[in-house]
């Protein structure tokens, strides 16, 4: 009994105190030092970006060249260290700024290349956050190959599908509607149910339309839509089904395509466009059964 | 010796300008007739001449009247009597009166008087109107009776009227050319107009002439040779002339063709030209009223002519440019109402129509409805009723009554027999569809279907069956009708609507979707350019703004 009594007093004094050093903060870490590759291309980026903070005109151009130098020194320097891949951005950056874009893509290269060897998330952001850029300032071309790099490196997963689909984009932009719907149509073929799928098959009807195969569009999206009752953009595809209907000079299938954009979404946004497409066709019919008949009595 | 009606009409007709010219010329006659031995003409002729010499010219009428209706009064006597009463009805201002007297005098009067009360007449009009077209109908009308009278006289008004319009013409060309002169001249420096500053010759004293100093050769005559036979010359002996031996086959001769003989379409013919050549200038001068007038007095005269027909699509062209002048406005029913005005209550269902035709597209639907109503309440039995019943039924749906439209449409399904009505059954079928009536649609659908007149028809009706069997038809009208704007322009409106919003919220790939279909659905218009425009560079930059 007294044993009991021991063993009680004895776990009241110390559990309490193992939960109160169980819920102490660890003992603080000391950073770790940085290496020199790191060190040294700090100092280069702050200079890139008080030179970028300057502009790129005419009278940089030789700061420029010496921070291409030194930036290639570095990488050279510090080869092994992976912190020496930013160099290359460095580099690839005044390439750009001094219009050397061959120079520029291989060093981009390089440094996609060094952060793949790092850790492929890194290497994949950077990839996105650069074609972005691009596409922003309509450098299609150089989206492109930026995209095609993108592709060879990563060539399955969501960033091939969003690759994939962002060249389709590209090609859209670019008014290449042939190479787009290709693009789209594998992006749905291979990855059906990514994001980028979603946008691909917008997109495809996009292209079709412009290269007037809207019937192409049609059968697609009217299996889509009766397969995926719950499919994001819901009301999007119904438009855009309807739409391809029109074109395709399928009027009974375009009215009640556009009717279900009514029905099915009341509250889409695309809504009062479907009602005025219907308002259109109508017109558009009765018009044109009623001019056929007028230019028939001018004949005689 | 009495002078055809022709003639009289000819010489008095140029007296016509000024009565006032006409008083020696018809106291005089009258002054003549005096001395005839038909005491009762003589006297009203007399009596006439005194009350003119006193300027009473109602009793001078009533003289003239007399003389007039005097069944016993010579030709000649009756032409002086005309003429006075032409003179004095000009000079009292009641040519229309004279010309509705002359009217009753011709239903009462013997053939032989017909001629001269016709050529008085024409001149009764021409006095009354200012113009021959009000005459012209008559004339012709006599001209198919074969009367002599009437054909020459008809032959004169046409001369008259070239003649008038060339005498237009030149004293255009007169008035031009001086007001040419008078501008040259004022445009000239006063030194030069001014010749005052000239020296003045001394009186008495011609200004010098200007020195000739060409030589002058004096021609000699040279003296006229004696005619000398010498002793050798034969003497000239005159070749008998042979009788010709007739040809086998007699040389035909050709029988000089006669003057075309003048009818109603003849006339109508030359007086389109005329009217189109008028209204052609008028038009170009921006009178576009007084060119609408000019086709107006042709379908008047010739209301059944084809000149009449192509008269009224001129003019509806007239009207269709007043439109696009104005930028707007109601052609359709304007030229509906000025040709019912012009035509009266008989009308033209031709003429009529070729505005259902023509402006229809851009009409109000209202007003299109209310006029194609009244179309088939004119015309009911017209052949053209079934393609404005079918207009009818469009711009019912237009305004929103698509139950009537359904209604006017139904009569003429059954049979189909012909291309319009399998046209009606089309049209009906989808308002049907519109109207999300898929039974109803399903019948009418079905007999387009087996009907064989419009192959195209049916086979495009076989394919509504068959998608309505893939996909039903869903019990829900979209009753939205956009009324008198364009529909396209609706769409097209919304569309870029929202494709702004979407690239507002930064959904630029959609937006750029919805811009291309904008680019697709729009028509071209001042908006449409600058929506374009905007699309081309968000397309180039990525961004909406300029900067």
């Amino acid at each position: 009994m007294v044993i009991g009594h021991w063993s009680l007093a004895i776990a009241s004094l110390v559990i309490p105190a193992a939960l109160s050093f169980a819920a102490a903060p660890p003992p603080e870490k000391a950073a770790p030092e940085p290496t020199p590759a790191a060190r040294a291309v700090a100092v280069l980026e702050a200079r890139l970006t008080d030179l970028r903070k300057e502009g790129t005109g005419l009278a940089l151009r030789e700061r420029y060249e010496a921070l291409l130098a030194d930036a290639a020194a570095a990488t050279e320097a510090f080869a092994a260290d992976p912190a020496a891949a930013r160099a290359h951005w460095i580099i690839a950056r005044c390439c750009e700024a001094l219009g050397k874009h061959p120079e520029k893509e291989a060093a981009f290269e390089r440094y996609i290349d060094a952060l793949l060897a790092r850790a492929k998330d890194e290497a994949a952001a950077a990839l996105r956050s650069e074609i972005e850029a691009l596409v922003a300032r309509r450098e299609l071309f150089a989206a492109t190959k930026l995209l095609r790099l993108m592709l060879a490196k990563f060539p399955d997963g969501p960033e091939a599908a969003w690759a994939l689909y962002r060249l389709g984009a590209c090609y859209l932009l670019m008014d290449h509607f042939g190479d787009a719907a290709t693009a789209f149509a594998e992006v749905l073929e291979r990855w059906p149910d990514s994001p980028a799928a979603v946008q691909a098959r917008l997109r495809i009807a996009r292209a079709n339309l412009a290269q007037r195969k809207s019937a192409d569009t049609t059968a697609a999206l009217a299996a889509f839509l009766a397969q995926h009752p719950d499919a994001p953009q819901r009301d999007a595809l119904l438009f855009d089904l309807a739409v391809a209907h029109y074109f395709a000079r399928d009027y009974y299938s375009a009215l009640v395509a556009f009717q279900r954009v009514v029905r099915e979404a009341p509250n889409s946004p695309y809504v009062p466009i479907a009602r005025a497409a219907v308002a259109r066709l109508r017109a558009d019919i009765l018009n044109r059964l009623s001019a056929s008949g007028r230019d028939r009595d001018h004949e005689h | 010796m009495s002078a055809t009606p022709s003639d009289q009409w000819r010489m008095t007709n140029d007296q016509l300008t000024g009565a006032r010219r006409l008083w020696p010329l018809v106291v005089a006659s009258l002054a003549i007739s005096a001395v005839s031995v038909f005491a009762d003409a003589t006297e009203d002729l007399r009596a006439a001449a005194g009350a003119l010499e006193k300027r009473d010219l109602p009793a001078a009428e009533a003289a003239f009247r007399r003389a007039v209706e005097d069944a016993a009064a010579t030709a000649e006597q009756q032409t002086q009597a005309l003429d006075g009463l032409t003179a004095t009805a000009i000079e009292r201002g009641d040519a229309a009166g004279l010309a509705a007297y002359l009217e009753q005098r011709r239903a009462a009067a013997p053939k032989d008087r017909q001629g001269a009360l016709l050529a008085a007449l024409v001149r009764a009009c021409k006095a009354r109107d200012g113009h021959f077209h009000g005459i012209l109908p008559a004339l012709a009308k006599e001209t198919d009776a074969s009367s002599s009278s009437a054909r020459r006289l008809l032959h004169e008004v046409q001369s008259a009227c070239a003649y008038f319009d060339k005498g237009v013409k030149r004293l255009e060309s007169e008035f031009a050319l001086a007001a040419y002169q008078r501008g040259r001249e004022a445009a000239r420096p006063k030194w030069a107009r001014d010749r005052s500053w000239r020296l003045q010759g001394a009186p008495g004293v011609a200004p010098p002439g200007r020195p000739d100093y060409q030589a002058q050769v004096e021609k000699i005559a040279p003296p006229p040779r004696a005619k000398l036979r010498t002793a050798g010359e034969p003497v000239r002996v005159p070749v008998p002339q042979v009788a010709r031996i007739p040809s086998a086959t007699p040389a035909s001769v050709a029988k000089p063709q006669g003057l075309p003989r003048l009818t109603s379409a003849r006339l109508a013919a030359a007086l389109f030209t005329e009217a189109y050549q008028k209204a052609t200038e008028l038009a170009g001068q921006g009178l576009v009223d007084s060119a609408k007038a000019e086709y107006a007095t042709l379908m008047q005269l010739f209301p059944d002519s084809q000149q009449a027909q192509q008269a009224a699509r001129y003019a509806l062209a007239l009207f269709t440019r007043d439109r696009a002048l104005a930028q707007g406005g109601d052609p359709l029913g304007a030229y509906l109402q000025w040709v019912r005005a012009v035509l009266g209550p008989k009308g033209s269902d031709y003429a009529e129509h070729i505005a259902f035709r023509s402006l229809a597209d851009d009409a109000d639907p209202a007003v299109l409805a209310r006029e194609a109503a009244e179309f088939l309440k004119r015309y009911p039995d017209s052949k053209w009723a079934p393609s404005v019943r079918l207009q009818l039924a469009v711009a019912l749906d237009r305004t929103g009554a698509t139950p009537r439209a359904i209604e006017v449409l139904k009569p003429l399904i059954s049979p189909l027999d012909d291309a319009l009505r399998v046209r009606a059954a089309h049209m009906l079928a989808w308002l049907y569809l519109f109207q999300g009536e898929g039974a109803a649609a399903r019948g009418v659908l079905d007999a387009l279907a087996a009907q064989t007149v419009v192959p195209s028809v049916a086979a495009d009706a076989r394919r509504i069956l068959e998608a309505m069997t893939a996909t039903p038809l869903p019990k829900l009208a979209i009753a939205e009708v956009v009324g008198g704007g364009d529909p396209g322009d609706v769409l097209a409106g919304r569309i870029l609507a929202l494709a702004d919003e979407l690239l507002e919220k930064d959904d630029g790939e959609r937006a750029m979707d919805l811009y291309e279909l904008y680019l697709r659905v729009a028509r071209e218009s001042q908006g449409f350019y600058a929506a374009r425009e905007r699309i081309q560079r968000i397309k180039r930059t990525g961004r909406a703004d300029e900067q």
